[in-house]
């Protein structure tokens, strides 16, 4: 055996890699509740021995630490940014669109387009049974202009749910802005800390949970590059993140309402997955939603215009139509109102055919069929008026069902691949445990081999004196 | 189920476990409060486009009852005012005969042909009746004059026919009430004129044999006016059976279409009151479970 500084140097190395491990022990506890952290190991083998001098077998020369290793899974982290965009998607798609079953819960008496509807149009079927009626006609006009009201109030309704869906779009769009830079600024550093031999560990944790959310957000999908960076992309495969450089979304108010278009350099930003999708695909159904409203409102008016024109008032003068646009353009939900002819005189409802007496009702009974006339039509819905109404409840609360039943769908495959995750990446405290207990024991050991390897050197010094 | 639990994901399982569990007691707690399974549109779409649908078709049921009801005020004041009409013409008929007779003198006359112009007066009100909702209950479709002329009782001019009314949905409308024409108008005259005439000739207008004849005439003619009236109470029951037939229908498919509503729409409320303590039992156990479970880590037992 050669001079006995090689158990000091071995105890000094045994020390050093217990103490590492106790820290990366620690580590791992500090950060058992930090959301995207990977949990850490220390990596050691052992060191070689000296050489072939050695008579006898070889020893080795301690404990080397080759570094500390992060359990990190890609394949995992990939299939958690998938499945986090699409239950992203559906969280942006049925926020949006809840409200929207208030703006349509018909179901309860009172209240909303159904029961306006039927209050007007049977109201034609109460003149029908007393033609001459001064005080049904007053009822139609009030029943009129409270279908009207409805309508209004509907529309407005929609119209200010995907005003709110557009004020979150534009929101999310600046939070997508500041984590993009977040994720050009990580990689930055992660390069630099990487290329000094530094462990990136923390940071690209960090990175990491900045491209889970932006998954979750616009839906974007990452790829680590050799370099260490990593390249962020949208649904059409332009960058929002390439190495340190982020690109911005912009938004941008279009006409002729002014809601947010994102582009990204210039052009469209097409986004497939997120929230900010589910906001657009909720706005899309809510502005189908105001069509089918629109097209409701005029098909109704056109149809009791052109009866109503077909007939005389109480006063034997031909019928006038009875619904107006109250700005001069076609008629839509916004602005459909009765004649200010007809609220202004009552005896202008029209209840009798032209040719007839006064004591006539078929043109008021026409009117208050139409209600359950077959073949109305309302944009792409045909039916009664009655069935278009219910059609188009329906579809709004099947819009909301769907992306509740989507949402509650993904949630447990969500929920399964962030368990996956955990189980590869995340922190055990009963294992941190037994890593403590096992680096604390080295420790010991280790101490009390250096002082063993201490005393035997004295030892040996003291036989020279 | 991953073959690694961590600390993170026993949480993580813990608080989605609660969460569903809390929306299922506060959905089952809805339709407890409410009764209703469908209490939005989201709940059930297809329900909800049923019971939208049901539910307007129920109002329009309501408005043909109110429709019936209307028909059916009508039609029993027409009734009654025929026969009252009727009663006048018997009376009629008995004053012409007294003074056909020759029992009465010269001043017993006088005083039945007063009373035939006063019975004239009263038919010619009792043409013109109004409703109480102030239609002319023999005006028909023409209601902007009275059915005859009030000093005259002459036919109004212009063209007039029975009132149709739609008693149920999707029939087709039938005809309701009576008109003037047919009750108080005959070949011969109208029935004002036939009292006029005859009252003239109970006075005597010098002419015996024709005053006689007139008299002989007279009777015949209130015997037919009084057949027309007949014949248009006729018509006024019939009206009154198919309203009335019509409103047992609208009655039994108001409650057949309630009964579709609360079979779509009601919650069992039996079951929905088990589902809410089923689920509040499920979030006991599991926050027990939680509690025994999740309170120690290795770390605890280490000295």
């Amino acid at each position: 055996m050669g001079v006995n500084f090689s158990p000091i140097e071995i105890g000094r190395r045994a020390l050093r890699a217990s103490q590492l491990g106790l820290t990366v022990a620690g580590q791992n506890i500090a950060n058992v509740n930090t959301p995207g952290y990977t949990r850490q190991g220390l990596q050691l083998s052992a060191t070689p021995s000296l050489g072939a001098d050695l008579k006898l077998s070889s020893i080795g020369t301690g404990v080397t630490i080759d570094g500390i290793r992060s359990f990190r899974e890609r394949f995992v982290e990939s299939r958690l940014q998938t499945e986090t965009a699409i239950a992203g998607r559906f969280t942006g798609l049925r926020d949006a669109l809840a409200p929207v079953d208030a703006a349509f819960n018909n179901t309860n008496e009172g209240g909303g387009i159904g029961a306006s509807l039927s209050g007007f149009f049977n109201a034609f079927g109460d003149l029908e049974a007393n033609p001459i009626s001064t005080s049904a006609r007053y009822l139609i006009v009030v029943g009129g202009g409270t279908l009207g009201e409805a309508f209004r109030s509907t529309r407005e309704r929609l119209i200010e749910i995907r005003r709110d869906a557009d004020t979150t779009l534009l929101a999310t769009a600046e939070q997508v802005n500041g984590l993009s830079e977040d994720v050009a600024r990580l990689n930055l550093e992660i390069i630099t800390a990487e290329n000094a031999g530094d462990n990136a560990s923390e940071l690209r944790d960090q990175r990491g949970e900045a491209v889970r959310q932006l998954a979750e957000l616009v839906g974007a999908r990452s790829v680590e590059n050799p370099d260490g960076t990593a390249t962020l992309t949208l649904g059409d495969g332009r960058a929002l993140v390439l190495s340190d450089r982020a690109f911005r979304l912009e938004a941008v108010a279009t006409p002729p309402e002014g809601l947010t278009a994102l582009r990204l350099e210039g052009t469209p930003a097409v986004i497939n997955d997120g929230r900010v999708r589910g906001l657009q695909d909720a706005m899309r159904q809510i502005a189908a939603q105001v069509q089918a409203v629109d097209d409701f409102a005029a098909s109704i008016a056109d149809q009791v215009n052109t009866r109503h024109t077909a007939g005389i008032d109480l006063d034997g003068n031909p019928g006038q139509a009875f619904f107006v646009s109250t700005d001069g353009g076609p008629i839509t939900a916004a602005n459909l109102d009765v004649a200010p002819g007809i609220k202004a005189d009552a005896r202008r409802v029209v209840a009798s055919a032209s040719g007839q007496g006064t004591g006539d009702g078929s043109v008021a009974r026409n009117i208050a069929s139409l209600l359950a006339e077959q073949t109305s039509t309302a944009g792409a819905k045909t039916g009664t008026f009655a069935a278009i109404n219910s059609s188009i409840v329906a579809d709004a609360g099947a819009g909301v069902k769907a992306a509740d039943d989507a949402l509650a769908t993904q949630q447990p495959i969500l929920a399964q691949v962030i368990a996956q995750r955990d189980a590869a990446s995340g922190v055990s405290l009963d294992e941190e445990a037994i890593n403590l207990l096992q680096y604390q024991k080295a420790y010991e050991a280790a101490a009390r081999f250096l002082q063993i390897a201490d005393e035997l050197t004295r030892t040996i010094i003291a036989l020279g004196q | 189920m991953p073959f690694r639990v961590t600390d993170g994901s026993t949480s993580a399982r813990l608080s989605s476990q609660v969460a569903a569990t809390r929306q299922r007691i506060e959905a089952a707690q809805e339709r407890v409060a409410t009764s209703k399974r469908i209490n939005r549109p989201s709940d059930d779409p297809v329900g909800t486009e049923a019971v939208v649908r049901i539910r307007t078709t129920q109002t329009t049921i309501d408005k043909f009852r109110r429709s019936a009801g209307s028909a059916t005020t009508t039609l029993n004041t027409a009734d009654t005012v025929l026969e009252s009409y009727q009663q006048l013409l018997d009376r009629a008929t008995t004053a012409v005969q007294e003074g056909a007779s020759g029992a009465s003198g010269v001043s017993g006359r006088e005083a039945l042909a007063a009373e035939l112009e006063g019975l004239r007066t009263r038919a010619i009100a009792t043409a013109n009746t109004r409703a109480v909702d102030t239609r002319y209950i023999f005006g028909g479709t023409r209601q902007n004059v009275p059915p005859v002329d009030p000093t005259t009782g002459a036919p109004a001019a212009g063209a007039t026919s029975r009132a149709q009314l739609q008693l149920e949905p999707g029939g087709s409308p039938v005809e309701i009430g009576t008109i003037a024409e047919p009750i108080f108008n005959s070949p011969s005259g109208t029935v004002f004129d036939t009292l006029a005439r005859a009252a003239a000739a109970l006075r005597g207008t010098g002419d015996q044999a024709a005053d006689r004849a007139t008299i002989n005439s007279t009777l015949v003619q209130l015997e037919d006016f009084s057949g027309r009236a007949t014949s248009a109470r006729i018509q006024v029951g019939v009206g009154l059976s198919r309203v009335d037939i019509a409103s047992q229908r609208l009655d039994q498919d108001y409650l057949s279409l309630e009964t579709n509503v609360e079979m779509l729409e009601a919650a069992d409320f039996a079951e929905a009151a088990t589902d809410l303590v089923e689920e509040q039992r499920s979030l006991e156990a599991i926050l027990q479970a939680s509690s025994r479970g999740n309170r120690r880590t290795l770390i605890d037992f280490l000295g």
